[in-house]
C-alpha cells in the first residue's frame, strides 16, 4: 500500500464513530502501558509490594478501584496488567497467523497429499481441548510468561489454518486465478497476490476476536500457576483471584474484569471497520 | 498459409470418482497464421478442454495423449518452466467471465503492470506507459481513469476490453478466445467480437474463438471446427461449412437454428449428449444419427478430405475406408 492510501484508510477508520471508538480505547491502553509507572498512583503496589493495613476496602477518593486481598490499589494493577495484557493478545495472535496463515494456504492451494498432511496435523491439535493442549506445551517449556504465549500461540494457529485453508481452496477456482495461470505466472505470486490478499479479512477479523481470548486463557494459565506469576500485575490473574471475593467485594474482579471487556470489544469494533476497508467494494460506502 | 499450431490425435481422460472419463477422443485440426478458427458445440463437447490442454493447465487428474506441436515444438513434452514461458508469451488466453476475472482487491494499474513486469524487463514507469497504450490499443477511453479504477468500477465490457488488453502485452502469436462473448449483452458482443479482429489485424496473430453460438461463427471465423462428444466431426471454411453442411450432427446443428424468414417449426437433435464415462462405441454419434450405419457402432471414423478444406469424419462419406 502507498502512503497516500494509508492515509485514506486511517481517515476513514477515523470518520467511522465505532471505530474511532475502538482506535481511542486502544491508544489509551497503548499509552496507559507505557506510562503505566507514572500513572499509577501506587506503582511500588503495583510491583507486588503488601499493604495489609488496607485490606478489601471498598473504592474511594484514596483507592479509586478499591484495593485487593493484600491491600494493594486495584487501579494501580489494572494500570500495570495493561501491559501483561496487550503484550500477551498481540504476541499470542500474531505467533498464531505466523504459523497458520502459510500453512493454510500451502493446503488449501496445493492440496492433495500436502492438504491432507497439514490438515490432519491440525485435526490432532484441535482434538485436545483447547486450554489443555496449551497447558501441556506450557508443563513442558516450564513456567513463565514468554513460555506461555510460546504455548498459546503453538495451540492456536489451527484455527488460522483451517480458515485459510477453506478460503484457498474457493479462491483457486476463481476465474482471475486461472487468468494469472494462463499468462504464465508462477505459483508463488499467485498465492501473493490473489490469494492471500483475498483469503485474509475473515482471518483478521478472528484474529482481533481473538485478541480477547488470548487474553482470558492467558490468565487462566497464569490462574493454574503457568503463565505470569504472581505478583506481577495480570487481569486475568486479578480476575481469577478476586473470583472468590466477588460476592462480598465487588470491587476486587470487576475492576479487571472490566478492563478485559473493553480491550476486547475495542479489537472487535477496528476489526470489523478494517474488514470493509480491506475489501474495495464495501469501501464505496466510506468515500 | 503458415500452420502455427497443429493437434494430432489428442486424447484426454480424466480420472474421476465414478471411472475413467474419457474426454477428448483424438482431436486432429490445424490453426495456420492469421485467421481466425472457430470451435463450436455444445456445452460439455470438450472444447474448453481443448483450450486447457494447449496451454497445459489441466487438473492433475488428466491423463493425455497426442502431440500438440506450437512453432515446431511439441507442447507436450515441454517443461513446466518452457511451458510458462509460452503461456502469456506465444499463446495467451481470454475468458468467459469478464466480471469475475479480474482480482477485486487490486487496481487495474496494479494487475497489468504485474503481468507485463513478468515478461518483460521494465520499470514501473515503461510498464504503466505500455498498460496505457494497450488500454488505448482495445478503444477504452480514458486509459488514466481506468487504470486507477478497481475492477466494480467497470462495465462488463470494459473489463473484457481490459482482459483483452492484458493477453495482448506480449504480442502472442496465438489468441484463445473461451467463449469471450457470453457474459454480455448483444451490443457489447458485436463490439468485443468487431476489436478482437481488428487487432488481429493490427497485431497479426490467430485467433481460436471457441463458442457455441453460431452466429458468432459466421460473423467472426474463416474456418470452422464443429466438435461432438470430444471428436472433431467436421472442420470447412464458414460459408462452406453453412451452406454444405456434411456431418449428420452439423446438419442438425444448423436446422436448430430458428429462421424467422420461415415460420416452420424448429428441428431438434433428438437424443442427448452421451455420457463420457460411458461413451457409445465406434462413432460416438450414432445413438442420436438418422443415417445409422451397422459399421458406426464398430468404428469410430476417421477425418477425412472429402472435398477442399473440407473436412468431415463420418462413414456417409467413406471415413472409414482410409
Amino acid at each position: 500500500m502507498k502512503k497516500d492510501e494509508i492515509i485514506r484508510v486511517l481517515k476513514i477508520l477515523v470518520r467511522n464513530k465505532l471505530s474511532l471508538l475502538g482506535i481511542i480505547i486502544i491508544l489509551v491502553l497503548l499509552i496507559t502501558a507505557i506510562f503505566a509507572p507514572w500513572l499509577a498512583p501506587y506503582p511500588e503496589q503495583a510491583e507486588g509490594e503488601p499493604n495489609l493495613g488496607e485490606k478489601l476496602l471498598p473504592p474511594s477518593s484514596k483507592h479509586w478501584f478499591g484495593t485487593d486481598y493484600m491491600g494493594r490499589d486495584v487501579l494501580s494493577r489494572v494500570i500495570y496488567g495493561a501491559r501483561i495484557s496487550l503484550l500477551v493478545a498481540v504476541s499470542v495472535v500474531a505467533l498464531g497467523l505466523i504459523i497458520g496463515v502459510p500453512l493454510g494456504l500451502l493446503a488449501g492451494y496445493k492440496g492433495g497429499v500436502i492438504d491432507a498432511v497439514i490438515m490432519r496435523t491440525t485435526d490432532v491439535f484441535l482434538s485436545f481441548p483447547p486450554l489443555l493442549l496449551a497447558l501441556l506445551i506450557s508443563v513442558t517449556l516450564g513456567r513463565g510468561l514468554e513460555n506461555a504465549i510460546i504455548a498459546l500461540g503453538v495451540s492456536w494457529w489451527p484455527w488460522y489454518t483451517r480458515l485459510i485453508r477453506g478460503m484457498a481452496v474457493s479462491l483457486k477456482e476463481k476465474p482471475y486465478v486461472e487468468v494469472a495461470k494462463s499468462m504464465g505466472i508462477s505459483n508463488w505470486k499467485i498465492i501473493g497476490r490473489h490469494i492471500l490478499p483475498n483469503a485474509i479479512s475473515p482471518v483478521i477479523v478472528q484474529g482481533t476476536m481473538d485478541m480477547g481470548s488470548a487474553i482470558l486463557e492467558a490468565s487462566a494459565l497464569s490462574f493454574l500457576g503457568l503463565g505470569v506469576q504472581p505478583p506481577t500485575a495480570d487481569w486475568g490473574l486479578m480476575v481469577s483471584q478476586g473470583k472468590d471475593y466477588l460476592l462480598n467485594y465487588w470491587w476486587y474482579p470487576t475492576f479487571p474484569g472490566l478492563a478485559i471487556f473493553i480491550t476486547v470489544i475495542a479489537f472487535n469494533l477496528v476489526g470489523d471497520t478494517l474488514r470493509e476497508i480491506l475489501d474495495p467494494r464495501l469501501r464505496r460506502r466510506f468515500l | 498459409m503458415n500452420e502455427l499450431l497443429s493437434i494430432e490425435d489428442l486424447y484426454l481422460n480424466f480420472r474421476t470418482f465414478w471411472g475413467m472419463a474419457y474426454v477428448l477422443n483424438g482431436v486432429n485440426l490445424k490453426i495456420y497464421k492469421d485467421e481466425v478458427f472457430g470451435l463450436v458445440g455444445e456445452t460439455g463437447c470438450g472444447k474448453s478442454v481443448t483450450s486447457m490442454s494447449i496451454l497445459q493447465l489441466l487438473p492433475s487428474n488428466a491423463e493425455i495423449s497426442g502431440k500438440i506441436i506450437f512453432e515446431g515444438q511439441n507442447l507436450l513434452e515441454l517443461s513446466e518452466k518452457e511451458m510458462k514461458k509460452i503461456r502469456g508469451e506465444k499463446i495467451s488466453m481470454v475468458f468467459q467471465d469478464p466480471m469475475s476475472s479480474l482480482n477485486p482487491l487490486f487496481k487495474i494499474k496494479t494487475q497489468m503492470v504485474d503481468v507485463i513486469k513478468l515478461h518483460h524487463d521494465m520499470s514501473k514507469e515503461e510498464a504503466l506507459q505500455r498498460a496505457k497504450e494497450l488500454l488505448k490499443a482495445v478503444n477504452l477511453p480514458d486509459p488514466d481513469r481506468i487504470l486507477e479504477s478497481y475492477p466494480h468500477q467497470l462495465s462488463g465490457g470494459m473489463r473484457q476490453r481490459v482482459m483483452i488488453a492484458l493477453a495482448l502485452s506480449f504480442n502472442p502469436s496465438l489468441l484463445i478466445a473461451d467463449e469471450p462473448t457470453t457474459a454480455l449483452d448483444v451490443t457489447i458482443q458485436k463490439q468485443i467480437l468487431d476489436l478482437i479482429l481488428e487487432l488481429k489485424e493490427q497485431f497479426h496473430f490467430s485467433v481460436l474463438l471457441i463458442t457455441h453460438d453460431l452466429g458468432v461463427v459466421a460473423e467472426t471465423c474463416d474456418r470452422v471446427g464443429v466438435m461432438y462428444a470430444g471428436n472433431i466431426v467436421e472442420i470447412a471454411d464458414v460459408e462452406e461449412l453453412f451452406e454444405n453442411p456434411l456431418h449428420p450432427y452439423t446438419q442438425g446443428l444448423l436446422s436448430a437454428i430458428p429462421d424467422p424468414r420461415y415460420k416452420k417449426p424448429l428441428k431438434p437433435l433428438r437424443g442427448n449428449v452421451p455420457s463420457l464415462l460411458e461413451p457409445p462405441p465406434g462413432c460416438r454419434f450414432h445413438p442420436r444419427c438418422d443415417h445409422m450405419m451397422p459399421v458406426c457402432k464398430k468404428e469410430k471414423p476417421k477425418l477425412i478430405e472429402y472435398s477442399k478444406n473440407h473436412y468431415v469424419a463420418c462413414h456417409l462419406y467413406g471415413g472409414g475406408e482410409k
